[in-house]
């Protein structure tokens, strides 16, 4: 029997505008985990999301999964 | 520019020029190679080809601005240009036969120009009487002269120097008045005996007066700003050519600090008077009459002030107005005329003193502890400023009266309006960082909801080296940083907020913080590929150690200064002599330059479009409007978010590199909001806004000025 496998495309703001990543779901999970432990956050079709607070299948089922930059309050 | 030979294998690599090690030792010649060794320092104005790289038709030269004859051959700072090999520039007046016989270049106008003219056959004498001429065209001839004789004789070539000679004294016979007067730097002359000897060498018939130097006229009138006077006159056909001394303001120690060439026709009203010892006024330096703007034409003439010369000229006289040949009668009338004048704005000066006096009068209210005065709505007390709820204090102040001495300061003219928040704030910064530069005492003091102190500490190393440092709430400040961090008070709520700010910012300047959010973007010329290129050179920052980040290698940067200094950079030569140099660059090898100047060009053009693209998806996302928002009588172009807890205007610019700022709408209350990551290029910084204003109840706590 044949497995699907289901492919999650990410968009990461970066310093080359932005880049996008194809990764099977536990990768996926795992390079959002490392990159929003390094600073970047995560939005689900535009909205906010904890890592820690969401599943595989949050990911999978989201139209837009984007990384951006972290932001802060009056520090430049 | 300034560059060093280090650059050769890196325009090897750059251009794929396939030079070997031992080629690149063997691109340089030096004087003695030219056989230009005897030629004496008269003739120094010749710049040496000193090194040249040949690729196909174009050749980068390298040159060195010495005097022949110096024995000081290896200065460090050369010059470096490309040229077309067969477009030789006007500096580089021979090249070795081995390239192109030699070829005189003679009008020194452009870089690419083709104004050059070949004499196949030169003696050192004909050398001598050539720089003769070089200079005269070089130094003397506006732009429009030379233009005259690039099109009568470019490219022109000569079997001998005075079949050369004889072409040239035609020409110059119908060249232009104009093109005796230099737009650009005022026709300025060095030495008058450059242009005698110019002129004897074309008309040795040619009648030459001179100034007797020792006459008090020519000492000390000629000294006055404005006035001019003629010290050399070549008489010859009809024409006067005159040499005119002037000061400039700017010179020292010698006895006339500037001159100038000028040409009359004998049809021209003021020919009869352009003669030695003429004095004359000449406000405007590009006009182009001989006597300026006004001439003294009697004897015994009497000279006014300079208020009243500048006074009767007016500001407005354009370059080509006739000269005014002033009497002795004429010129009592304008001084009677002026005093009139003056008189006239004593009295004005009186009533505005009277004015100033009643504005006074009302803001020494604020000298008394219970004085209080409100103007355009900046509330004033004596010892605090408030506005629209933000305070302005220094508690900490030894002048009880600083309120009103702030805004006697911002008070300079005579009207109440120019008395608005920004002026005072601006003003109390000012105050903050002129004291804490001048003295060691604490200033204790509240901006907005915040308070600070700025303290310096002065110390003396055991080699009696003395430092001072800056801080402000107890955390180290670049003290060029001071008035910025204060000023930045006004985005906190909370103190702990700005003292962590504070604490960020020791660690980091704010001025790297900038370049490590934006990168260092710069648009360079590239000579050899007769393009522009953009590049942006991106920068991390680990453990307080700065890298330049490209190709997937770190580059520690260990000038940071010259780094960030490139932004300003207008040829790739400044590029690579900065990546070449192991004292601000760290690790570069000159076979990464083409790698990482392909990166630098790639990142920023990729770069660029991809962030504009993620712009594009998000503002489709969102369903966002791009267009012009009120925000309390400000005009802000950008996008309305809606956020739950508010509305945000986020303004929108072309250029990338400019601050998006954010309001809140329709109130327009500014938000400090800072991207913590540099990892982002051009759009990025809005995307990352747009999605955090829209989830503004979710990140507050970590944007917590929203």
């Amino acid at each position: 029997m044949e497995t699907k496998i289901n492919m999650i495309h990410i968009k990461e703001v970066s310093s080359s505008g932005h880049d996008e990543w194809d990764f099977e779901e536990e990768e996926a999970m795992d390079y959002i985990k490392e990159a929003t432990g390094g600073g970047k956050w995560l939005f689900l079709d535009g909205q906010f999301a904890q890592p820690n607070e969401i599943t595989i299948e949050d990911i999978a089922e989201a139209g837009e999964v984007l990384l951006t930059n972290a932001l802060v309050g009056g520090v430049s | 520019m300034k560059a060093d030979l280090r650059i050769f294998p890196a325009y090897n690599e750059i251009y794929d020029l396939k030079f070997t090690d031992d080629d690149i030792k063997h691109l340089s010649t030096f004087p003695g190679h030219l056989g230009w060794d005897n030629i004496s320092e008269e003739e120094g104005w010749a710049m040496t080809l000193i090194s040249a790289v040949i690729k196909s038709d174009k050749m980068a030269a390298e040159r060195k601005s010495r005097r022949l004859n110096s024995y000081d051959s290896h200065i460090p700072g050369i010059t470096f240009n490309v040229v077309k090999k067969d477009d030789i520039k006007p500096e580089i007046i021979a090249l070795p036969k081995k390239y192109n016989g030699y070829s005189v270049a003679w009008i020194g106008y452009g870089y690419h120009s083709n104004e050059n003219i070949i004499i196949d056959t030169i003696s050192q004498d004909d050398l001598k009487n050539i720089a003769i001429v070089y200079k005269f065209c070089k130094n003397i001839l506006s732009d429009h002269g030379r233009n005259f004789l690039h099109s009568s004789m470019t490219r022109t070539r000569f079997k001998r120097y005075d079949l050369f000679l004889n072409v040239f004294r035609k020409l110059f016979l119908d060249i232009p008045q104009i093109s005796f007067n230099r737009a650009k730097n005022n026709g300025n002359i060095e030495n008058e005996l450059d242009i005698i000897d110019f002129f004897t060498l074309l008309y040795p018939k040619a009648k030459v007066y001179s100034a007797i130097k020792s006459q008090p006229q020519s000492q000390s009138q000629s000294l006055r700003p404005y006035m001019n006077i003629i010290t050399n006159v070549i008489e010859h056909n009809n024409r006067r050519y005159s040499i005119s001394a002037y000061k400039d303001g700017y010179g020292y120690g010698s006895e006339y600090n500037r001159k100038r060439l000028s040409v009359t026709d004998s049809t021209q009203d003021e020919y009869d008077y352009v003669d030695v010892d003429r004095m004359f006024v000449s406000m405007n330096k590009n006009s182009t009459s001989a006597l300026g703007d006004m001439a003294f034409i009697d004897s015994d003439y009497q000279l006014p002030t300079d208020e009243v010369i500048q006074s009767h000229l007016g500001h407005n006289r354009g370059a080509d107005a006739p000269t005014i040949l002033m009497t002795n009668k004429e010129l009592a009338m304008i001084v009677k005329r002026f005093q009139q004048r003056l008189d006239r704005s004593k009295a004005e000066d009186v009533s505005k003193r009277k004015l100033a006096d009643k504005i006074r009068n009302k803001i020494n209210v604020l000298k008394t502890p219970k004085g209080k005065l409100k103007i355009n709505g900046v509330e004033f007390t004596r010892t605090k400023i408030l506005y629209e709820n933000q305070s302005l204090i220094l508690s900490s102040h030894e002048d009880e009266e600083w309120v009103f001495s702030v805004i006697s300061r911002v008070l300079r003219g005579y009207n109440l309006d120019s008395l608005n928040f920004d002026a005072i704030l601006a003003e109390f910064l000012n105050k903050i960082d002129f004291e804490a530069r001048g003295n060691n005492k604490p200033i204790v003091g509240q901006i907005g909801d915040v308070t600070f102190t700025v303290s310096t500490e002065t110390t003396t190393n055991t080699i009696g080296n003395t430092s001072r440092r800056t801080y402000i709430n107890e955390r180290r400040i670049n003290q060029d940083e001071v008035k910025d961090c204060i000023e930045r008070g006004l985005c906190f709520q909370k103190q702990t907020d700005f003292d962590y700010f504070l604490q960020e910012v020791s660690k980091c300047s704010l001025k790297i913080h900038k370049y490590l959010q934006r990168g260092i973007s710069m648009t360079v010329r590239d000579e050899f590929n007769a393009c522009e290129i953009s590049m942006k050179l991106p920068i991390t920052r680990k453990k307080n150690i700065n890298y330049l980040v490209m190709q997937g290698r770190e580059f520690r940067i260990k000038d940071t200064h010259k780094i960030i200094e490139l932004r300003k950079a207008r040829n790739l030569v400044e590029v690579l002599n900065v990546f070449m140099n192991e004292k601000i660059l760290n690790g570069i090898h000159h076979t990464y330059i083409k790698g990482l100047v392909d990166a630098a060009k790639k990142e920023y053009i990729t770069a660029i479009d991809k962030s504009k693209k993620l712009l594009k998806e998000t503002v489709e996302m969102f369903k966002l409007e791009e267009k012009d928002y009120n925000l309390n009588g400000k005009n802000v172009h950008g996008f309305l978010i809606k956020g739950k807890r508010h509305q945000y205007v986020l303004e929108v610019h072309d250029d990338p590199e400019t601050k998006n700022n954010v309001y809140t709408y329709p109130d327009g209350g500014y938000l400090c909001i800072v991207d913590k990551s540099t990892s982002q290029v051009g759009m990025d910084k809005l995307v990352n806004r747009i999605y955090a204003l829209h989830n503004d109840s979710a990140l507050a706590s970590q944007i917590y000025t929203i």
